[in-house]
């Protein structure tokens, strides 16, 4: 593995470090799209379980789910 | 040597860690398939590492609430790509409760979005009826993909139920995915010669022959045998599709070569009657010297002069050096009879030694 570019959310393959900076650059852009968008669905998944669960189990839910 | 849809598969299961379409991976043209598959390791780690808190969070809440209510959440909440990902946090045993409870289909969703790294020691606590039901939506799919991921990482007999109801184009499109190639040996010898037949006419009908050709690095000397019979027993015109194919490509020639040289003499002598043989140059050029040799002697048992004939016509000097010795007197004058080409004929004789090259023996064939 080679070190990654200072912004590169991770380590990239050398064969991928190998077709360039800019395949590098698309590389990164989707792998911060995919992060930015599973906070997102984490954050959704997490307020939609609290109305999914059954009212007499929700405030121990919020407890382990939010802290 | 990886083929078009080794490549194609895992770039779809990049995509789908990514989140994005595979045509999204126009980037990553001229990569590697090993490079795409080490990309989306790195992929699938970070992203769990992100979100690894609130993921420990939704499985230690599954695992105060009751079961049933689990389920809900991860089908209904979670979801199948969330879902995917917590797995990785959960016991054996509480994977095997939920996959219990969680209808097949969305096993099935799930399975598409699991790092198949992490969860392997959950599958053991996942039933085999379980494991088949989702196998069955997956194939209904053609996530062959994903069932390709899994064979590597479940035990024989779940992979001998899940293609169990495979047919040909699904065990050979599953099959060229496997991403744990030192499980293909063992997969091939799941199956019975009869699927294992479907499997190469599958290979012909959709032209995926390198796909399946390529898969022969893996096998050990028995599939090899198996695999070979298997080719032994396709029609002519096949044989001659196939000899077309690795006349045409290097590399997918090398990479049967070791079917070619376990090739018997007597399939030669049998296809000699099926095939053009100067169609089939191709495979007789990557056949053993002493099998082309001992084909040529079974035809002349057989007293099959023509075809002896046709086979004397397109064989290396070097083989016919071996062979042409080896036939009796009155061999060479009935198949060379065959030939109709005189010249031929005298190429012939001339491998034999001094002593056996009488008139009688040019017979009609030399005149």
């Amino acid at each position: 593995m080679t070190p990654p570019p200072a912004s590169t959310p991770i380590e990239l393959p050398e064969g991928i470090v190998a077709l360039g900076p800019d395949a590098c650059s698309a590389v990164e852009a989707l792998v911060l799209a995919a992060e930015r968008r599973q906070e997102a669905e984490v954050q959704a998944a997490l307020e939609h379980g609290l109305r999914v669960v059954p009212r007499p189990l929700r405030g121990i839910t919020r407890r382990v789910l939010v802290g | 040597m990886s083929t078009p849809l080794e490549r194609r598969g895992e770039l779809l299961r990049l995509a789908r860690v990514l989140g994005v379409e595979p045509d999204e991976l126009t980037a990553l043209d001229g990569a590697a398939v090993e490079d795409l598959r080490a990309l989306r390791h790195a992929v699938a780690d970070r992203l769990l590492e992100r979100s690894r808190e609130q993921f420990s969070r939704a499985v230690a809440l599954g695992d105060l609430l009751p079961g049933s209510v689990a389920a809900k959440l991860s089908q209904h909440v979670m979801g199948p790509v969330l879902g995917g990902r917590a797995a990785a946090l959960l016991t054996p045993e509480k994977a095997g409760e939920l996959a219990r409870r969680l209808p097949a289909d969305f096993l099935a969703d799930v399975a598409c979005h699991v790092d198949i790294r992490k969860v392997q020691p959950l599958l053991a606590g996942i039933d085999r009826a379980t494991m088949a039901a989702a196998g069955a939506h997956l194939r209904e799919r053609e996530e062959w993909v994903v069932l390709g991921a899994f064979v590597g990482y479940v035990d024989d007999d779940v992979v001998a139920d899940l293609l169990d109801g495979f047919d040909g184009e699904a065990l050979l499109r599953s099959g060229v995915v496997i991403e744990d190639a030192s499980r293909i040996d063992a997969v091939l010898g799941m199956l019975s010669d009869e699927r294992l037949d479907g499997l190469l006419d599958a290979a012909d009908e959709h032209a995926l022959w390198p796909d399946i050709v390529s898969l022969n690095v893996h096998l050990g000397d028995a599939q090899l045998r198996r695999v070979t019979d298997a080719v032994q027993r396709m029609s002519g015109p096949r044989i001659e599709a196939l000899a077309a194919l690795l006349g045409d490509d290097d590399e997918l020639r090398a990479a049967a070569a070791p079917i070619v040289e376990r090739l018997t003499p007597e399939f030669l002598a049998d296809v000699a009657e099926d095939v053009d043989l100067a169609a089939v140059g191709p495979l007789l050029d990557g056949i053993p010297v002493a099998t082309l040799s001992a084909a040529g002697a079974e035809l002349e048992r057989r007293e099959a002069w023509t075809l002896l004939g046709r086979l004397m016509t397109v064989l290396r000097l070097e083989v016919l050096a071996e062979l042409v010795p080896s036939l009796g007197d009155e061999t060479l004058p009935r198949a060379g009879a065959t030939i109709g080409d005189p010249a031929r004929v005298d190429e012939l004789l001339a491998l034999l030694p001094d002593e056996r090259r009488t008139p009688e023996l040019r017979g009609p064939a030399g005149a």
